[in-house]
C-alpha cells in the first residue's frame, strides 16, 4: 500500500515545492537584509551604544510592610541603612579602589577583600556590597573622595528592625538570602538571587503580603561606572502590613519573665483563639538577621546546646504533668464513671502489682474527693481513677481537647505532641500495652507528649466551655486602601456538659485561690483566677530528686495553665519553663504577671469585657 | 539485501552543513562559557556530548527504511502523548515550566520528541487517505482534532514555542497536500477569526512578551531589555565582528538564555555580517537540500514527510532569527542545531537523519 502512487498529488507536489523554495529564499533575505541594516548601516550606532553608554539595569527592592499588635503598636519596621558598593566592572583598578576605601573607612584591606572574594564569580556589572550601614562620617569621607573611587556608589537600602525581645523572635521570624532549593519552588518564581525572604515565624507567613513587588531602573552608567541617568523606572509597590493578634505590653511582660530561662509562654482569647502572647526563650537577636547574618553568629545560634532557634511555644513537646489530669477528670466525670463527691484514700503511694507509685506528696493527702485532687494535684487519686476509666477514655477526651494533633496556628513549624494508645504502641514499638503506663498516662507522665500552644488551646475549650478555637495570630492585613481580615474559626466543638465544665472551672479555681492550693502564687487581688499547676518528671519516678541549682538539667519541667476572670475568661495563659521545678513556684507567678498585664490593661478602661461578636 | 544505490543517493551536502552548523554552535558556547564570572564550561561539554550522540542517532535512523517508521508513526505518537501526560503529573520544574522529564542522569523534554512523532502521524494519514480527489472540509476534521490533542498537551506544559511550531507545519502542510479550494478557504477564514482568541489562552508572562515586542518601553526590565540589548549586540558586531570570545556585549550575559534562545546574538556580535551571512547560508543550505530531497522523492509519503521536517526546522530558524533581530516577539523557540540544549538537539539531528534516509531513498520502491 506504501508503494500505491497517487499522480495527482505528486504532479501538484513537483509544481508547489519549488514555490517552497522562493518563500525560504524571501525569507532568507529578509534576515539577509534586516541583518545588514543593523550590522552595515546601523553598526556605528550600535557599536557607540555598546562601548560609551552603558545601560544598567538596577532592581529597587520595595520596602518590606510592617508588622503591628492588636492595638496597632509596630512591632517590626523598616530603616534606612547605606550601603557602600563597587561594581567590579567599572573598577580597573581593583586594589588600589580597595586601598583608598580602607583608608577612608578604617577598616583593614583583607576584610574588604574577602567581601569581594566572596562575591566572585557573579556578572562583573552587578554591584556587590561592600559595607552595610555606613555612619555618617564614613559617608561623608566617601562622597568627598569619589574621584579615586571609580565603580564605587552608595545605596540606601531599608533595612528590617525588629522592636521586642529575643523571646519572641521565633514568632516574628527573621529573613535571610534565598536558598537554591527554595528558587526552585514555584512560590519563589519571580524572586531574584540574593533577595531576601523571611525565613520562619510570621515572616516567612506572610512572605506573600509583607514583600510587595521590587520595582527596578535603567541607567546610563558614565565611563567610570557612576550613575549618569535614569533611563526608564518602574517603582516598587511597598508590602502590605499585618496586624498580629499579640499584646505587645503582655508580650514584653512575658519576655521579661523567661529572660535567663528555657521555656515558652502562650496565652490565647479562649473565644477567638488570639494569641496574645507568644514567646519562647532562649531567643535571638532578629536584628542580627536583618540583612544578612555572618557565619560566626548563625554556627553558634545553630550549635548552641540550648537550641535558640527552637520555638518552644509550639516545638517543645513535653510531658504535660498534672496539667493533663484536668483531662483524666473531664473525661471520668463525662463517661459518668465516677462520683465526685466519693472520697479515696491517699496514704502517699500506690502499689499496682509489682509497682509502687508515688505521690508527690510523700505523706499523702489522705482522704480527698475528685475536687480536692485537683485543688492539692493528689497523685494518688488520679493512678485510681485512671486505672478506673482506662486509656481510650483518656485518649478520647485529650483528642476531644485537640491534643495529639496540630491546633492549626498559622506558623507551619507546629509540632503535634502525642497521646498514646494501645494501638499507637503496639504500631510504634510492637509492644503491647501494660496497664501500669495507663496509670502513669493519668498523671501526665509516659508517653503522652503536648506543646504549650496545644496546652493553652485544650483550657480555651474548658474555658469557654463548648469549643476549641484554632489559634489566630493574624488579625489582618492591609493592601493600600484593601483589607483583608481573617475571622476566627472553632477547630472542633466540645459536646461537654456545662455541669462538668463548672466543675472544673470550680476547682482549678479553688488551686488558685484556696489554702493548699498548687496555683496559690497566680493568686490576683481583684479576680478569680483559675488553674492548674503541672510538674512533669524528667528523672524517673523511683530516683530522688537530683538536687540542682535553679534550672539544672535534671530539674523537672514546671506548667501552669491558667483562665481569669474564670466567671467570664478573657485569657487563657499557659507556662511552660524547662527545668524549672515546680509548676506552682515556676511557672505560676510567670502566669499571674501575664494577667495582670493583660487584664489592667483592659479593666482600667472601664468598661467590662463583652462577649465577642458572632460567638455563642 | 543491501541495496549500493542507498549509499549513492546519500545527500553529503546536507549532512556536511548540519555538521557545520553544530559545530560552530559549539564554538559559540564555548565563547559564552569562557567568561570568567559563568563558570559552566559544563555547558559546552554537555553539548559536545549531544552532538556526538545526536550523530549517532542520524547513522541509526538511516537504515530503518522510512516508510517502516511512518507505518507504526500512530503507535510512536501515541506513546509521546503518554509520555506528555506523565511529564504533566511528574515532570521536572525548570523556568516555571513544568516540560522536562527526569530520567536518571538524563533530563527530555518530551515536547520536542513529540514534534517528530506528530509530522510521521500527520504524514502517514495525508498519504493514506490521499485519493485523485482533494480533500474536502470534513475530512481534515482528523487531522485537526490530532494538532488539537497534540497542541493542548504541549501547551499545558507550558511550551508555547513548540506548540506554536507544531500549528504552523499543520497550516504549511495543508498548502501541499490537495484541499478543496473552498474547504481551504473556509480553513484559512475561520482560523483568522479564531486568531484573536488564542490571546485569551496566553499566559501573562507570554502576553506581556508580545506587548513588549510591540513596544519595548512597556517592559524595559525584562524582554524589552532582552530585545534591545539583542540588537545592541547583533548591531554592534558591525561588518567582521569583535572577534571569538572578544564580545564586550557583557550585558547581554545578563539574559538567562543566552546560551540557547540568544545563541545567535553573542554570534552576531562576534562574528559580525560576515559570520552571520555564514550561518544564514548554511541554514538556506539545509532547507534547500531538504527540499530538494521532497522533490526528487518518486514516493508521495517520502515527499510529504520531507516537507514537513523542513517546515519545522525553518520555522525554527525564522522564528528564532526574527525574534533576536527584532523581528518576532520572545519566544522560547532555540536555534536548530545551533542553540544548547539536549532535546534540541536530538530531535533535530533525528529529522536530520530522516531527511537523508528519505533522500536515499527517492526511487520508487519496489519489492
Amino acid at each position: 500500500m506504501y508503494i500505491q502512487s497517487n499522480p495527482a498529488l505528486e504532479k501538484d507536489l513537483n509544481k508547489k515545492i519549488p514555490l517552497a523554495v522562493t518563500f525560504v529564499l524571501i525569507c532568507a533575505f529578509f534576515v539577509f537584509f534586516r541583518l545588514w541594516y543593523l550590522q552595515i548601516l546601523k553598526g556605528s550606532v550600535y557599536c557607540d551604544l555598546s562601548t560609551n553608554n552603558r545601560v544598567r539595569i538596577t532592581s529597587i527592592p520595595a520596602p518590606r510592610g510592617f508588622i503591628f499588635d492588636r492595638t496597632g503598636a509596630a512591632l517590626v519596621e523598616n530603616i534606612p541603612s547605606f550601603d557602600l558598593t563597587l561594581t567590579p566592572q567599572d573598577t580597573p583598578d581593583e586594589t588600589g579602589v580597595l586601598q583608598n576605601l580602607s583608608l577612608l573607612l578604617r577598616e583593614p584591606v583583607d576584610v574588604l577583600t574577602k567581601k569581594l572574594d566572596q562575591d566572585k564569580g557573579r556578572p562583573p556589572f552587578e554591584p556587590i556590597v561592600l559595607k552595610q550601614n555606613l555612619s555618617w562620617t564614613q559617608m561623608a569621607a566617601i562622597t568627598s573622595n569619589r574621584i579615586d573611587l571609580n565603580g564605587v556608589n552608595i545605596d540606601v537600602v531599608p533595612q528590617r528592625r525588629y522592636h521586642l525581645g529575643a523571646e519572641s523572635s521565633h514568632l516574628l521570624g527573621y529573613l535571610g538570602e534565598i536558598g537554591r532549593h527554595e528558587l526552585k519552588k514555584d512560590f519563589y518564581s519571580d524572586y531574584a538571587h540574593g533577595e531576601l525572604i523571611g525565613k520562619c515565624g510570621i515572616e516567612k507567613w506572610g512572605e506573600l503580603y509583607l514583600r510587595g513587588e521590587p520595582g527596578g531602573f535603567q541607567t546610563e552608567v558614565d565611563a567610570l561606572g557612576h550613575k549618569k541617568n535614569i533611563l526608564a523606572q518602574i517603582d516598587p509597590v511597598p508590602g502590605s502590613d499585618l496586624f498580629l493578634s499579640i499584646d505587645r505590653e503582655a508580650q514584653l511582660v512575658a519576655e521579661d519573665l523567661l529572660k535567663g530561662k528555657k521555656g515558652a509562654v502562650v496565652a490565647l482569647d479562649p473565644w477567638l483563639g488570639d494569641v496574645l502572647v507568644m514567646a519562647s526563650s532562649p531567643g535571638f537577636d532578629p536584628n542580627l538577621f536583618s540583612r544578612s547574618i555572618d557565619a560566626d553568629a548563625w554556627q553558634n545560634l545553630l550549635r548552641s546546646p540550648n537550641n535558640p532557634l527552637m520555638n518552644r511555644a509550639l516545638q517543645s513537646q513535653q510531658p504535660p504533668g498534672s496539667v493533663f489530669k484536668i483531662i483524666v477528670a473531664l473525661a471520668a466525670l463525662e463517661e459518668g464513671l465516677i462520683d465526685p463527691q466519693k472520697e479515696l484514700t491517699c496514704p502517699g503511694s500506690f502499689a499496682f502489682g509489682s509497682h509502687v507509685f508515688h505521690c508527690w506528696r510523700k505523706e499523702g493527702h489522705g482522704a480527698v474527693n475528685l475536687r480536692r485532687a485537683i485543688v492539692e494535684s493528689c497523685d494518688v487519686y488520679f493512678y485510681q481513677l485512671g486505672n478506673a476509666i482506662g486509656i481510650h477514655n483518656i485518649a478520647k477526651y485529650a483528642a476531644l481537647l485537640g491534643l495529639g494533633t496540630k491546633t492549626g496556628i498559622e506558623l507551619d513549624e507546629e509540632k503535634s505532641g502525642l497521646i498514646p494508645t494501645p494501638e499507637w504502641k503496639i504500631k510504634r514499638y510492637g509492644i503491647k500495652w501494660q496497664r501500669g503506663e495507663t496509670i502513669n498516662t493519668a498523671i501526665g507522665q509516659g508517653y503522652v507528649l503536648a506543646t504549650p500552644l496545644q496546652i493553652a488551646a485544650a483550657f480555651c475549650g474548658i474555658a469557654n466551655g463548648s469549643f476549641i478555637p484554632k489559634p489566630r495570630l493574624v488579625l489582618k492585613v492591609k493592601e493600600g486602601a484593601e483589607t483583608i481580615s481573617f475571622p476566627p474559626v472553632k477547630k472542633t466543638l466540645l459536646t461537654v456538659t456545662p455541669q462538668t465544665v463548672s466543675f472544673i472551672k470550680d476547682a482549678i479555681a479553688g488551686a488558685v485561690n484556696e489554702p493548699r492550693g498548687t496555683g496559690g502564687r497566680a493568686r490576683i487581688d481583684g479576680i478569680t483566677v483559675a488553674g492548674k499547676t503541672g510538674t512533669a518528671q524528667v528523672t524517673s519516678l523511683q530516683s530522688s530528686p537530683a538536687p540542682g541549682s535553679a534550672q539544672s538539667t535534671t530539674n523537672d519541667h514546671a506548667w501552669f495553665v491558667a483562665m481569669a476572670p474564670v466567671e467570664n475568661p478573657r485569657i487563657v495563659v499557659a507556662v511552660f519553663i524547662e527545668n524549672g521545678g515546680h509548676g506552682g513556684s515556676a511557672a505560676a507567678p510567670v502566669a499571674k504577671e501575664v494577667i495582670k498585664s493583660f487584664l489592667h490593661l483592659k479593666l482600667s478602661t472601664g468598661k467590662p469585657p463583652a462577649l465577642p461578636e458572632g460567638l455563642d | 539485501m543491501f541495496d549500493r544505490r542507498l549509499l549513492v543517493n546519500f545527500d553529503g551536502g546536507l549532512f556536511i552543513a548540519v555538521f557545520l552548523v553544530a559545530a560552530l554552535g559549539l564554538l559559540n558556547l564555548y565563547s559564552i562559557c569562557s567568561s570568567s564570572w559563568e563558570a559552566s564550561s559544563v555547558y559546552f561539554y554537555r553539548q559536545l556530548y549531544w552532538v556526538a550522540l545526536g550523530l549517532v542517532v542520524v547513522f541509526c535512523v538511516i537504515p530503518v527504511n522510512y516508510i517502516t517508521i511512518v507505518r507504526y508513526s500512530y503507535y510512536l505518537h501515541a506513546i509521546t502523548l503518554l509520555i506528555l501526560l506523565v511529564v504533566i503529573f511528574l515532570g521536572k520544574t525548570k523556568l516555571g515550566s513544568q516540560r522536562w522529564l527526569s530520567l536518571g542522569p538524563i533530563t527530555i523534554q518530551p515536547s520536542e520528541l513529540a514534534k517528530i512523532t506528530f509530522i510521521l502521524a500527520l504524514c502517514k494519514f495525508y498519504f493514506e487517505n490521499s485519493s485523485a480527489k482533494p480533500f474536502r472540509l470534513l475530512e481534515l476534521l482528523f487531522p485537526f482534532s490530532f494538532l488539537v490533542l497534540t497542541f493542548s498537551l504541549i501547551y499545558i506544559q507550558p511550551d508555547l514555542g513548540t506548540g506554536g511550531i507544531i500549528v504552523l507545519v499543520f497550516c504549511s502542510l495543508l498548502f501541499f497536500v490537495r484541499v478543496d479550494k473552498k474547504s481551504f478557504l473556509a480553513c484559512g477564514i475561520s482560523a483568522s477569526m479564531f486568531f484573536p482568541l488564542l490571546w485569551f489562552f496566553l499566559k501573562d508572562y507570554q502576553k506581556k512578551r508580545v506587548l513588549t515586542f510591540l513596544n519595548p518601553e512597556l517592559d524595559p526590565l525584562h524582554s524589552g531589555y532582552q530585545i534591545i540589548q539583542s540588537k545592541i549586540a547583533i548591531g554592534s558586531g558591525c561588518f567582521w565582528g569583535k572577534g571569538f570570545t572578544l564580545g564586550t556585549q557583557s550585558q547581554l550575559r545578563f539574559l538567562p538564555e543566552q546560551h540557547t534562545d540568544f545563541a545567535f546574538s553573542v554570534w552576531g556580535e562576534e562574528w559580525g555580517f560576515v559570520g552571520c551571512a555564514v550561518l544564514l547560508l548554511l541554514f538556506f543550505i539545509i532547507l534547500y537540500r531538504g527540499l530538494g530531497i521532497a522533490f526528487n522523492s518518486k514516493n508521495v509519503s517520502g515527499a510529504l514527510l520531507a516537507i514537513c521536517i523542513v517546515f519545522i526546522l525553518f520555522w525554527q530558524i525564522i522564528i528564532n532569527l526574527g525574534m533576536t533581530i527584532g523581528l518576532f516577539p520572545v519566544v522560547g523557540v532555540p536555534l536548530p542545531f545551533f542553540s544548547y540544549g539536549g532535546s534540541s538537539m536530538l530531535s533535530s539531528l533525528f529529522a536530520v537523519g530522516l531527511l537523508l534516509n528519505i533522500g536515499m531513498r527517492k526511487f520508487k520502491y519496489q519489492r
